[in-house]
């Protein structure tokens, strides 16, 4: 029987494979087969997650941004001028969600790293990390 | 028997001192003979026997005498043992209920130390379970009074917090995140 | 006593507003994959370290588990907290310490649970010092050999299997044969002869009935100001138990590292480890001999190493320990006692047959055992504890002959009297421990034959009335031998007078 890939082989595959210019297609394909193929279908989105991890490692971060009102294109420049100085990443995407539960700042979550300025998560930790009883 | 007979009868004819003090000299002799068998008789048959008795009683007396010195002795010296046994039993009785009242005197005081302290343990448990229900009764004030900042505050910016505003906050952020 | 102050309550939200930080940083995070049976597995955090604490965000609050298992793909936390907040998907974030707990003298007179949360109902524990609840044992260099006396204040315990400050004893029997009581009477009596010693009693999975009791107990005999306890209950879940005996090694080290000297109770170990076959097998680690781990031996002796006597150099505290094992009708050879008997300096075996006699505490003689000796006991209980155990071995050996009666030459006969008498006089009602002079001199009045026309059911009654006696009639040389100095010939002499005296009240 072969041995079973842990999901860092194969999202390290996954990654090479992208930065060294394989198609988006053949990759997905061979990916989905071997999940059918070892019933582990269920771990897609993790997978997902280690290859995005992979990726930032080699130095292409890809993150998403979510903030309560539009951000100007100044702002946004501003924050991936900010995220390739932290991970040291050539290459930074970030797809922008808005949100308005938030209430204001932004949420920027990258691979394996979160910055949360938002000021919902402010409230939060008031209401629980400073709870007595 | 004959002889004697015919020796009495003819005694009569001599008329002399003893006849005429009245002694028949051969009633005499004969009285003189029969007392001496007599005395022969007792002498061999019953004086043996009758000084034998009284010797055995002289001497039983004697002996009961020295026994009665001796018991005497004897019942001075127990007296005196238990006199002094006695006096050793009524030390050592004394020394016993000393003992056992000390004993009683211990477990008295231990018990009473006890309740003292059970009771003042009540107390100061009362005193320290009205202080935890006040600070209870703080923290939950407290954590109401948290959740109600939340929500008040989450009202006023949904309201006031414009673009603008976001837009200063979030350069603040990265400014202070660097 | 304080009232509810609007002022103070002000200041406190205040103070936690300002305190909020506004900005932070990029913080490694990583998501909860999947919850259940008190473990969440964890995707992300390559950074974490093995017993890093990580910070789950839950609907609720944070819920705190440390990490166990670092996999390839994954991190196996055990949860510190009821499992039913923590979803899949909530965001998890390193605390960036291992697990610590509040340490000091605040924690003195307060019950605990394994992460210093109080369980007394009262205040929050204010400690000032954080200790380490994994942390390496003293080395060899930084120790000194055990050589102080950790008196029990049980008899047969001081007089033959004599515990020192550092050593680790282990007490081992079946259920319900008294082990606990030991510990409790070792307790107390820290408080009734004033030693100084601080008790940390730990319960793993104990009934929570047990350890109210317990509590209240330690409060009566006025023990509780110097004792901390670390409770556990059998509903809480298997890493609290796990945690419980290191949190209070924990504890217990405090004091040892600040030149004082304290006493852990472990009760009982056998929990512990099926709490920890429990969490290992959830944590799907390999199952060895009865299911248990293959480290299940490093489990107890990373723990009990932590309790030694350190050298002078670094203070000459100590920490002594009283584990307990629970043993299945009788089997010391099984797999957790084993393991725990070569562990230890020794072990004190209870037996339930003994038990069932009427001797209580129910040691047996033959098995028990402390590698440590005479280095640790006073001299005043070694100087006649030479006698006891002799006329004991002798007893044994003659046992089976007590039903001839009759038959048996005088000596055998005078050995058979002297062994029941001294096996009488070693009984001991619980929470009646003794202290040195009162273990002295009722040791000598047995085996110096004092008590031999006393009847054998008599022997505690005369052994109470001798002491009350000796007590009230010669203080002053009493509370010399209490000190532990050897007892002089005039100290003898006091005590045979007494002896013989009080001893014709009672004799048959």
């Amino acid at each position: 029987m072969a041995r079973k890939l842990s999901r860092r082989d194969l999202a390290q595959y996954a990654a090479r494979q992208l930065t060294d210019g394989a198609p988006y297609k053949k990759i997905a394909m061979q990916l989905a087969a071997y999940l059918i193929e070892s019933r582990r279908t269920n771990e897609l989105s993790v997978i997902i997650r280690d290859i995005a991890a992979h990726l930032a490692y080699m130095g292409h971060v890809a993150g998403t941004l979510t903030s309560a009102h539009e951000l100007n294109a100044e702002t946004v420049k501003a924050i991936e001028t900010f995220t390739k100085q932290k991970t040291g990443a050539s290459n930074v995407s970030l797809d922008t969600i808005i949100d308005e539960s938030v209430l204001g700042g932004i949420k920027l979550e990258l691979p394996g790293t979160e910055l949360d300025t938002t000021i919902t998560r402010q409230l939060t930790i008031l209401k629980t990390r400073y709870k007595k009883a | 028997m004959n002889f004697l007979s015919t020796f009495a009868e003819t005694a009569e004819p001599q008329g002399d001192i003893l006849t005429a003090l009245g002694i028949d000299w051969r009633l005499l002799i004969l009285q003189i003979v029969a007392f001496l068998i007599l005395v022969w008789l007792l002498g061999k048959f019953v004086y043996p026997w009758l000084m034998k008795s009284v010797d055995e009683r002289q001497k039983n007396i004697e002996d009961a005498a020295k026994l009665a010195k001796k018991a005497h002795e004897s019942a001075v010296e127990t007296q005196a043992e238990t006199a002094e046994l006695l006096a050793q039993a009524r030390k050592e009785a004394a020394g016993i209920v000393e003992t056992a009242k000390l004993e009683a005197a211990q477990m008295a005081s231990t018990s009473e130390t006890r309740a003292r302290t059970t009771a003042e343990s009540i107390v100061a448990d009362a005193h320290t379970q009205l202080q935890r229900d006040i600070d209870k009764a703080r923290h939950e004030l407290h954590d109401e009074t948290l959740e109600l900042i939340a929500l008040a505050t989450e009202k006023v910016v949904r309201n006031t917090h414009d673009k603008k505003a976001d837009s200063r906050l979030i350069a603040d952020s990265l400014k202070e995140a660097r | 006593m304080s009232e509810l102050s609007i002022t103070q309550l002000s200041k406190e939200l205040r103070s936690a507003i300002e305190g909020l930080e506004t900005a932070g940083d990029l913080d490694e995070v990583g998501v909860v994959l999947r919850v259940g049976d008190g473990v969440a597995w964890i995707h992300g955090l390559r950074s974490a370290g093995y017993s890093e604490v990580l910070q789950i965000e839950t609907d609720n609050g944070i819920t705190e588990a440390f990490a166990l298992n670092l996999l390839e793909d994954e991190i196996g936390a055990v949860l510190l907290g009821e499992d039913s907040n923590v979803k899949a998907g909530q965001t998890v974030r390193l605390k960036g310490t291992v697990l610590t707990v509040p340490v000091g003298p605040e924690l003195l007179g307060r019950v605990v649970d394994p992460l210093g949360r109080p369980l007394d109902g009262g205040p929050a524990i204010k400690a000032t010092a954080q200790g380490l609840v994994e942390r390496n044992a003293p080395g060899v260099m930084d120790r000194k050999s055990v050589h102080e006396p950790l008196m029990t204040g049980i008899v047969s315990i001081d007089a033959m299997f004599p515990i020192g400050r550092g050593q680790r004893e282990l007490i081992i029997g079946d259920r319900q044969v008294g082990k606990t009581a030991i510990a409790i009477d070792t307790m107390i009596n820290q408080g009734k002869q004033n030693t100084g010693v601080i008790n940390v009693y730990v319960a793993i999975g104990q009934k929570r009935s047990k350890i109210a009791r317990l509590v209240e107990r330690l409060k009566a005999e006025g023990v509780m100001a110097q004792t901390i306890i670390v409770a556990t209950s059998p509903s809480d879940p298997a890493s609290m138990l796990y945690l419980a005996p290191y949190s209070a090694t924990a504890m217990g080290e405090y004091f040892r590292d600040n030149s004082e000297h304290a006493l852990m109770i472990y009760d009982d170990l056998t929990k512990h480890a099926v709490a920890y076959r429990q969490m290992s097998l959830l944590l799907r680690r390999p199952p060895g001999r009865e299911a248990y781990p293959g480290d299940v031996f490093y489990l107890h002796s990373r723990l009990l190493e932590r309790s030694a006597k350190l050298s002078d150099a670094l203070g000459g505290g100590s920490l002594t320990a009283l584990p307990i094992i629970e043993t299945q009708a009788g089997d010391i050879s099984a797999y957790i006692p084993t393991n725990v008997i070569s562990i230890t300096d020794g072990q004190i075996f209870l037996e339930t047959d003994l038990f069932y006699q009427g001797i209580r505490p129910a040691i047996s003689a033959g098995l028990s055992v402390s590698r440590v000796g005479g280095a640790a006991q006073t001299p005043a209980v070694k100087s006649v504890s030479s006698h006891l155990k002799l006329g004991l071995s002798q007893f044994r050996e003659l046992a089976s002959f007590t039903q001839f009666g009759s038959d048996l030459d005088d000596s055998t006969k005078k050995q058979i009297e002297r062994g029941q008498r001294l096996t009488e006089l070693l009984k001991q009602h619980q929470y009646q421990p003794l202290s040195v002079w009162q273990q002295v001199v009722s040791i000598v009045c047995v085996t110096a034959g004092y008590f031999d026309a006393v009847p054998v059911a008599k022997i505690k009654d005369v052994q109470t009335a001798v002491l009350t006696r000796a007590w009230a009639d010669h203080k002053k040389e009493m509370t010399i031998l209490d000190s532990g100095a050897k007892p002089t010939e005039e100290t003898s002499k006091l005590i045979e007078t007494v002896a013989t005296t009080v001893a014709k009240g009672f004799n048959g």
